[in-house]
């Protein structure tokens, strides 16, 4: 069962490149503009503090990991190819394929994230703080998927995706501990925007994958044009 | 036996509308028309790709339903939309979509790739549209279907392999079991090679039955114009008016006038004639 999801990730991955998907090249070009933002927005708030190589290395790690999920996430769209239709499947077991197929790189995703985050932890200064929103928006970046179909919800998740990124690594501003007045309302508004915005839009994408699942199952209506 | 009953789907404007027919077990079924006629619909209900409106198919007593897997377990395709994931090789292709085939013979596969002059580490896409149908084909075989779907495949296909392919096909239905529904445009091979025809225009079925009774019903007569036109015009479809003969298609079913050639019209004639039908009557 396990080898067959890897196997299906891997030939999936393969057979969805990157340049003959327009859309996914954008996707991945949004990725250093992000990263720009991101170097600009830390200036700012830190107020031009020195790089150091600890940071280079925290920043790569972090970075590293959300440029393959983001990748991974193109490369695997939530869809069926039509020889999937013509193969012995009930709908059922189509459904149970494509939910397995999300669920497994999804939890893949979601390990590099928690991994990520405790290599952030064992070789970089980032305190216990910033991973407790680290941890949770990128398991929720983890389960992100891309439905084109759907311009409003690939319009939510194209916007989400560096949301969660930006406001992910801004974090890492926070000092490993003695917090001053400034970053505890850092912290409670960074957790307010991970509620009150990016959870609800993260569980209305996620109602949708459930019901895109359904729809993709039928051929008909998940492979027009395909 | 695959059956059709009464099945109507309706695509836009288009409306695919046809009546009961079965294709019977051991048969090379030809499915012919003109481009636009509703062939690759029809193919598309048959492999459960699109709905009918109304009607059923049914497949060895099996609906698709009710017996989904049941069903695509017999079938066998080529179809015009490449299938295969185009940055995989043919073998991995092979290998990866057979794992949903209980009956899928990876060395019959690697064998037939072989066989067909296919480079297996050659990335699918890079194949030739030909090659990419004979990767097809041989999957087809492999997973040892009962009912072989092709859609078009011929006319991408060089002389050479024309001849293994209707071999292969020939060999497929010797046990009297399996059947292959073959919608194509090269005719010829056709005439010689199938038990039973479907023509369609404009989403309907024209006509379908043996070949035995194809040539029998529909004969082309060619003669004098004076004694074409003495023809009840019930019986005739076309007549086709030359400088010094000229040529009908008619329905086989009334004694013809004396001095005319009688003989069966092949599927091309049957086609052309069907298609200027009301032109030169």
């Amino acid at each position: 069962m396990i080898g067959k999801l890897i196997n299906d990730y891997i030939m999936t991955g393969r057979s969805t490149p990157l340049k003959d998907n327009p859309g996914g090249v954008g996707d991945v070009a949004m990725f250093p503009l992000v990263m720009q933002i991101v170097i600009i927005l830390r200036g700012i708030i830190t107020g031009g503090s020195a790089y150091l190589w600890s940071d280079a290395l925290r920043d790569s790690i972090f970075t590293i990991v959300y440029l393959i999920i983001w990748i991974s996430q193109i490369k695997h769209p939530l869809k069926m190819s039509r020889m999937y239709y013509l193969c012995p499947m009930k709908r059922e077991e189509r459904v149970v394929y494509l939910k397995n197929a999300y669920l497994f790189r999804s939890i893949f995703h979601s390990l590099l994230i928690v991994i990520s985050c405790i290599a952030l932890y064992v070789v970089s200064d980032t305190g216990i703080y910033p991973l407790l929103y680290i941890l949770p928006c990128g398991l929720m970046y983890s389960f992100l998927s891309n439905v084109r179909d759907n311009k409003k919800d690939f319009v939510r998740a194209v916007i989400l995706k560096p949301a969660m990124y930006i406001s992910s690594y801004i974090q890492f501003t926070l000092p490993a501990s003695g917090f001053k007045t400034g970053d505890l309302v850092f912290i409670a508004c960074s957790f307010a925007f991970m509620l009150l915005i990016e959870l609800p839009i993260f569980i209305s994408l996620m109602r949708t994958v459930k019901e895109d699942i359904k729809h993709i199952a039928i051929c008909e209506e998940g492979c027009l044009g395909c | 036996m695959i059956s059709f009953k009464e099945v109507n789907r309706k695509l836009g404007r288009f409306e695919v509308k046809v009546a009961s027919f079965d294709i019977p077990e051991g048969c090379i079924c030809g499915l012919v028309g003109r481009n636009g006629a509703g062939k690759t619909t029809l193919i598309n209900l048959l492999l459960g790709l699109i709905k009918p409106d109304s009607g059923e198919i049914v497949i060895d007593g099996m609906d698709y339903e009710n017996n989904e897997k049941d069903i695509r377990k017999l079938l066998g395709f080529v179809l015009v939309d490449e299938l295969f994931m185009q940055h995989l090789t043919p073998e991995d292709n092979g290998d990866h979509f057979g794992s949903f085939y209980e009956a899928y013979d990876k060395e019959e596969y690697r064998h037939f790739l072989e066989k067909f002059n296919i480079a297996g580490r050659k990335r699918f896409k890079d194949l030739s549209r030909g090659q990419k149908l004979k990767c097809q084909f041989a999957f087809a075989l492999a997973i040892r279907p009962k009912y072989l779907i092709l859609d078009e495949p011929t006319a991408n296909f060089d002389p050479e392999f024309r001849e293994d392919f209707w071999k292969s096909i020939r060999q497929f239905t010797s046990n009297g079991i399996n059947s292959v529904l073959l919608a194509t445009h090269l005719t010829d091979d056709l005439d010689r090679m199938a038990d039973m025809l479907i023509f369609m225009d404009e989403g309907k079925i024209i006509c379908n039955g043996d070949m035995e009774n194809f040539r029998q019903q529909y004969r082309i007569l060619s003669g004098e114009k004076y004694l074409l036109k003495n023809i009840p015009k019930e019986y005739v479809i076309n007549i086709e008016e030359g400088k010094y003969s000229s040529k009908a298609l008619v329905i086989n079913k009334h004694g013809f006038p004396d001095g005319l050639t009688d003989q069966p019209a092949s599927i091309e004639e049957f086609m052309y004639h069907y298609s200027k039908r009301g032109e030169g009557k």
